[in-house]
């Protein structure tokens, strides 16, 4: 029994780590990450991590959250599962938490307001550094290119009157298709 | 009396954000439009300001993009409760289907008709992403200051700064082209 609360305490106290280092994405985040898992605690073997982030690309959610769960259900079940999960996303809720207190406490939300306009023009250059990331990795010939493009002009044309997810589930089903 | 329809919105927004994280792929942008059609669009719950108020503080705030904007959203819709439901909602679908890989139907995941669909859906999230720009930029990009930082941010993310520095330096600059056209007047 105390083997089991040991290791979800150590689940916990690493996933928490990642947590508060893993936001932004991209390399550092699967840097920490197999640092953590594969490294300090051996959870996981550097061929398993290779594969928790190739399967991480590929299903929905984010993907420290993705390793959280297949690392914790590997170590202590559904239960290391469910905790993983949570303690990778504690940081973001403490954080989220402390900001809403602060706008609620405070006399005007106009700071809020500003700044969030001032954050504008940087969020917009990070999705369009997205874009350009997310179609390099994804985008492999000129047929999902298309995919890509049409999704982008149904969507502009049909002024949001088309749901996003049937985009992604017909284009999903038109890629089975292919030869 | 009032307590009862935020607990009905909570459990609405745990559904409307089940389905928005089961769609989410490549990266918490492709959430985008998702979250605009149905909160701003649809529901009416957000207007457009608090809509990209939310995003704007989703991004730098530690955590997952869309579990942040989850959060953030369900708090304006519903409180705490309205928080705690959405972020819920949208993380339960990635547990799940990484649950089911762990489980041991990786060999479906690994099937090249899924990996096909996989293929075909990662391309259409890539349309949803460049939507998620267009939308944005046609409201914000109204100004010589917005395009100039917009431009200097996004070729110091093609340099490889992390993206954090890059914001911090955008808002910065901001600060900067302010000041110096207050004193020029």
């Amino acid at each position: 029994m105390t083997g089991f609360g040991s290791v979800l305490a150590e689940l916990f106290g690493a996933f928490v780590r990642i947590g508060l280092g893993a936001f932004g994405g991209g390399m550092p985040a699967i840097q920490l990450l197999s640092h953590e898992v594969v490294e300090v605690h051996h959870w996981l073997s550097p061929v398993e991590m290779a594969e928790v982030v190739a399967l991480a690309e590929m299903t929905p959610g984010p993907i420290a959250v993705n390793a959280a769960t297949f690392t914790g259900y590997r170590v202590a079940g559904v239960a290391g599962a469910a905790l993983a999960t949570f303690s990778v996303l504690l940081p973001a809720f403490f954080f989220l938490s402390l900001f809403l207190l602060l706008r609620r406490l405070s006399r005007s939300n106009a700071w809020a307001r500003k700044l969030a306009s001032a954050l504008q023009p940087g969020i917009l250059a990070l999705i369009a550094a997205a874009v350009w990331s997310l179609g390099k990795a994804t985008i492999q010939g000129w047929i999902f290119g298309l995919f890509a493009a049409a999704s982008f002009f149904i969507l502009v044309l049909g002024k949001e009157k088309v749901h996003p997810a049937l985009l992604i589930l017909l284009f999903g089903l038109l890629g089975m298709a292919l030869p | 009396m009032k307590e009862l329809p935020k607990i009905r919105r909570a459990f609405q927004l745990f559904g409307t954000f089940f389905v928005i994280g089961l769609f989410t792929f490549g990266g918490g942008f492709s959430m985008i439009p998702l979250i605009a059609r149905e909160l701003v669009e649809r529901k009416k719950w957000l207007t457009e300001e608090e809509f990209r108020e939310d995003l704007a503080f989703a991004v730098p705030i530690p955590g997952p993009n869309a579990v942040n904007l989850a959060f953030l959203a369900g708090y304006r819709v519903a409180g705490a409760l309205g928080a705690a439901f959405a972020a819920f909602g949208c993380v339960l679908p990635s547990f799940l289907v990484i649950l089911g890989i762990a489980l041991g139907l990786s060999r479906y995941f690994a099937a090249p008709l899924a990996k096909k669909f996989f293929m075909g859906a990662g391309a259409s999230a890539v349309g949803l992403v460049a939507y998620a720009f267009f939308r944005l930029g046609r409201g914000s990009f109204r100004d010589v200051k917005t395009v100039l930082l917009g431009i200097a941010a996004l070729a110091l993310l093609v340099f490889g700064l992390h993206p954090l520095l890059a914001l911090s330096f955008a808002v910065l600059g901001g600060l900067l082209y302010d000041w110096v056209r207050f004193r020029a007047r």
